[in-house]
């Protein structure tokens, strides 16, 4: 961590004061007291405990167990408990940053604080015995305001560090983390709740069952983001197995997916078609699989037959990724990536909005990416030339919707290139292929294959139901 | 590979499933001739429990769960203090416990029947078989009074709880295995290892909501029931993502091995035969679930090598071509898979082109299992093809007991046998 701001030097300071004097007065009330002894020697271990079911994917919605163990602990012990408890984790924190760890074990004590104090003038009840007249109407109105309280504190604490030290705009915090962070903490809540009425049942054997769904919960949740990574990796597996056939198109795949993600958000597309498109642009040229390697690699000109294999690859690339369920709307982008506005694409020639959204996109994100990379016929060229010609064929082959997205969408990203390809031994030996059907500017024959239209047709038909599908995609959440 | 004398139950799931229907059957009848007791518990169970068959949840491994109405079925049979009835007790029985699961997991498998997906009878037998079971353990202990001396808030009454779900889960997880064995005709002790496996997973997080339920009942009454199923919701939504990745990895991995297909280098359906085929030997010799999930995937992708071949071979069988060659592409076929992080599956590969033993050499133990059995499956389909006729089907076995001993794991050649002459039984 850098240095600190003298500004957020003063405000830690001022956090771990008011911490320690809290703790120094939970000590006085608890020393001595059996029972507030008992409470803490069962949940601060749990607490500490708790630090290792940290999520492995920060992205996701965190479900932490400190919190509830926390507010349990104040609806069983009270304030005093809950800051004792609060400060346990600091024992095994392994931050590096000693202001990191003051802060942040400092954050829990305040909350356990003002949790517990907010709870008890409210006239809730310890939960050490089952209370007499019920759970119901007693308990919920000081819990739900004590939960407000925790999260008040929670807000203002990281508010004030993330505008001291990293200035961050407030408005910016809390809209993405005080707004998103409220339901979960009803989560949390709950869970404390439940974990107290256990306590006065049970005892502490009973209340940490509690955590165990909690505990099985969270395992499947990192078998999950476990399996999705290894999902990623096995779709670029696919497409590297691609990009070793056809010289060209090395990263490429992944360039035009990353194009045509930026001009989805220019359209402001939703979440999950986003995702989508990325998996569509990352997967278009998987047909290429299904064209002979001495076709993709071959020097001079194609024999019709020869372009006509070539001219599969949308239609192979479809029939490859069909019966994965949820990329149900990317077999439109994959199929019709090479339709042309005028209707002189391939493979069935649909012509304007008949062109399903996916494919004009990724026709573009195509082009572009093809236009700015190194062909053995031609040097790259500038990005600013490349959205010249774009805009050139804007109308007759491309959308221009989506090339004027993708222009403005450059104004406000940075573009990396494809970095210049070095020659390799095999083009040396064989020379490389001498054009490439994605560059607008290779004027290839357009005409549709009547055959291959009319089998596509049908492959059409079958899509044609698929726009809305279920999200299986990542969902923000607060950590 | 030795066998037990419990394989030869291949009808596994027929006798978990009379057992089930036999219990429901008497249960239902036992109630139904005498007024149910605490029948407004018994509606809130028989709803929590016909709900959780409702949103049940198909598991990886092929597993149908049901999660919320098995805690719930669970819950019932260790229910004792109850707050807001009639002298805060509960008094009815096993048989009780025993209709009230077994009409409310009917009721809420109606609407999956209703769409076509009706649920394993097997799963739903064993639902009840252990609501059954844990209320055995549980009720006459309760009712006659035994219990009331730990019923003190203490730690015992929740530890007793607790280990008789532990208990019925185990009694779960063997009848499950029954199930599993006699349905992927798989040894009955590896089908039992499994099943111990996943228990471990949600039956841990269904157990302890069971318990929970049942002793916060007595302090909040029915509050107990939303309450603390929420956090085994949360749970079964965790799960329900993962198998959805699952899933769709899975069919990531079928697309995968039509690729060949799609260019025209394997006949089609090549790669889903050769993965059936290994799978069901897989299981007869008892692989783990972790090693058939590596056998299918590696089976499904055995021929994914050939793309790097400029021209496709003839029909793609790669039986008939040179074994250098074979390795070579073999070999890429490895690599393309290990960049996706299947380290295991690229192994598999990369060794199915390795035959079983060279001349006058002992066998290599190095060669996994399942690249003998995908080397001996491939060839079985190299052979065949998809066919049913009996002639080439059995002309195939031949060639390839010609080759076993030295080109092909007998073992393997054995089971395969097995496996296709009861397909054929079926089929012809």
């Amino acid at each position: 961590m850098q240095q600190l701001r003298p500004v957020a030097q003063v405000y830690l300071a001022v956090v771990t004061a008011g911490a320690l004097a809290a703790l120094v007065a939970a000590l006085a009330v608890i020393a001595g007291d059996r029972e507030h002894l008992r409470v803490l020697a069962v949940l601060a271990p749990i607490f500490v405990l708790s630090i290792f079911l940290k999520s492995r994917m920060t992205q996701q919605v965190d479900l932490s167990a400190n919190v509830p163990i926390l507010i349990a602990a104040y609806l069983i012990g009270g304030w005093s408990v809950a800051c004792l408890v609060g400060i346990s984790a600091i024992v095994l924190d392994r931050r590096k940053a000693l202001s990191r760890i003051l802060f942040n074990n400092a954050q829990w004590v305040l909350m356990g604080l003002a949790g517990g104090l907010i709870y008890e003038t409210m006239g809730g009840t310890s939960m050490q015995t089952v209370p007499t007249d019920g759970f119901e109407a007693a308990l919920l109105g000081p819990i739900v305001v004590s939960i407000i309280a925790v999260i008040g504190i929670n807000a203002a604490l990281m508010l004030g560090i993330l505008a001291f030290q990293e200035q961050i705009n407030p408005g910016t915090i809390w809209r993405s983390m005080v707004l998103t962070s409220v339901g979960p903490y009803f989560a949390y809540g709950l869970l404390g709740l439940l974990m107290a009425v256990l306590w006065s049942i049970g005892g502490g054997f009973a209340a940490a069952l509690v955590l165990l769904p909690l505990l099985v919960a969270r395992r499947a949740f990192n078998q999950y983001a476990e399996q999705r990574e290894a999902y990623e990796s096995t779709i670029r597996a696919l497409v590297q197995a691609v990009e070793t056939k056809d010289h060209y198109t090395r990263g490429h795949s992944e360039r035009v997916s990353r194009a045509s993600v930026l001009i989805a958000r220019i359209l402001k597309m939703r979440d999950d078609r986003v995702e989508a498109l990325r998996y569509a642009g990352i997967l278009h040229d998987v047909g290429k699989l299904g064209v002979p390697t001495r076709v993709l690699q071959k020097t001079g000109p194609l024999s019709d037959m020869e372009f006509a294999a070539i001219k599969r690859h949308p239609r192979n690339g479809t029939e490859m990724v069909r019966g994965i369920a949820f990329l149900e709307e990317a077999y439109n982008g994959i199929m019709h990536h090479h339709e042309r506005l005028d209707g002189r694409g391939y493979p069935l020639g649909l012509a304007g909005r008949d062109i399903p959204e996916f494919a004009r996109i990724i026709a573009v994100a195509d082009a572009f990416d093809s236009m700015t990379s190194t062909r053995s016929y031609r040097g790259a060229r500038e990005i600013s030339e490349a959205l010249h010609e774009l805009e050139n064929c804007a109308g007759t082959q491309f959308d221009p919707t989506m090339v004027q997205a993708l222009i403005a969408a450059l104004q406000l990203e940075p573009w990396t290139v494809a970095a210049p390809a070095e020659q390799r031994q095999v083009d040396v030996e064989l020379g490389a292929p001498s054009f490439d059907h994605d560059d607008p500017a290779a004027n290839l024959p357009t005409e549709p294959d009547p055959q291959i239209a009319a089998e596509a047709e049908l492959a059409e038909r079958r899509n044609q139901r698929l726009l809305h599908r279920r999200d299986v995609t990542r969902r923000g959440g607060w950590s | 590979m030795r066998r037990t004398w419990i394989d030869e139950f291949s009808g596994g799931s027929v006798l978990v499933i009379a057992g089930g229907l036999l219990l429901a059957v008497a249960g239902i009848a036992a109630t139904a001739t005498q007024p149910v007791l605490q029948p407004q518990i018994a509606l809130a169970f028989g709803a929590l429990i016909a709900l959780g068959e409702l949103v049940r949840v198909n598991l990886p491994g092929d597993r149908s769960a049901a999660p919320l109405g098995a805690a719930g079925g669970l819950a019932y049979a260790l229910l004792g203090d109850f707050r807001g009835v009639d002298g805060d007790t509960t008094t009815y029985g096993v048989l009780q416990v025993v209709a009230v699961s077994a009409i409310a997991i009917l009721v809420g498998a109606v609407p999956h029947m209703a769409v076509g997906q009706p649920p394993r009878l097997e799963s739903l037998a064993r639902r009840v078989l252990i609501a059954g079971f844990a209320a055995v353990l549980f009720r006459p202990l309760y009712t006659s009074g035994y219990l009331d001396g730990i019923s003190d808030g203490g730690w015992q009454l929740p530890a007793f709880m607790l280990a008789i779900v532990l208990f019925s889960g185990l009694v779960d997880a063997l009848l499950a295995a029954l199930a599993r064995s006699g349905r992927e005709h798989s040894p009955f002790t590896s089908a039992a290892r499994d099943e111990f496996g996943a228990l471990l997973g949600i039956g841990s997080a269904i157990g302890a909501t069971g318990v929970l339920i049942a002793l916060a009942a007595g302090a909040m009454g029915y509050w107990a029931l939303p309450l603390f199923a929420l956090p085994l919701v949360v749970a079964q939504f965790s799960f329900r993502r993962y198998a959805s990745i699952r899933a769709t990895y899975d069919q990531t991995i079928q697309a995968l091995s039509r690729v060949t297909e799609v260019g025209g280098y394997t006949e089609t359906g090549h790669s889903q035969r050769v993965a059936q085929l290994s799978v069901a030997v897989g299981h007869e010799m008892g692989l783990s679930e972790d090693d058939i999930k590596d056998l299918k995937y590696a089976a499904l992708m055995h021929d994914i090598g050939q793309l790097s071949l400029t021209d496709p071979i003839s029909s793609g069988a790669t039986t008939l071509i040179a074994p250098d060659e074979q390795r070579r592409i073999a070999a890429y076929g490895a690599e393309v898979i290990r960049q996706s992080g299947m380290d295991r599956v690229a192994h598999i590969v990369e060794q199915q082109t390795e035959p079983f033993r060279r001349p006058g050499l002992p066998f290599d133990a190095n060669i996994p299992v399942a690249s003998r059995i995908i080397r001996v499956a491939n060839a079985y389909d190299d052979f065949a093809g998809g066919s049913m006729e009996s002639v080439t089907r059995l002309y195939a076995l031949d060639r390839l007991r010609e080759g076993a001993a030295d080109e092909y794991d007998p073992l393997v050649v054995d089971i395969m046998s097995r496996v296709v002459e009861r397909t054929m039984l079926v089929d012809v």
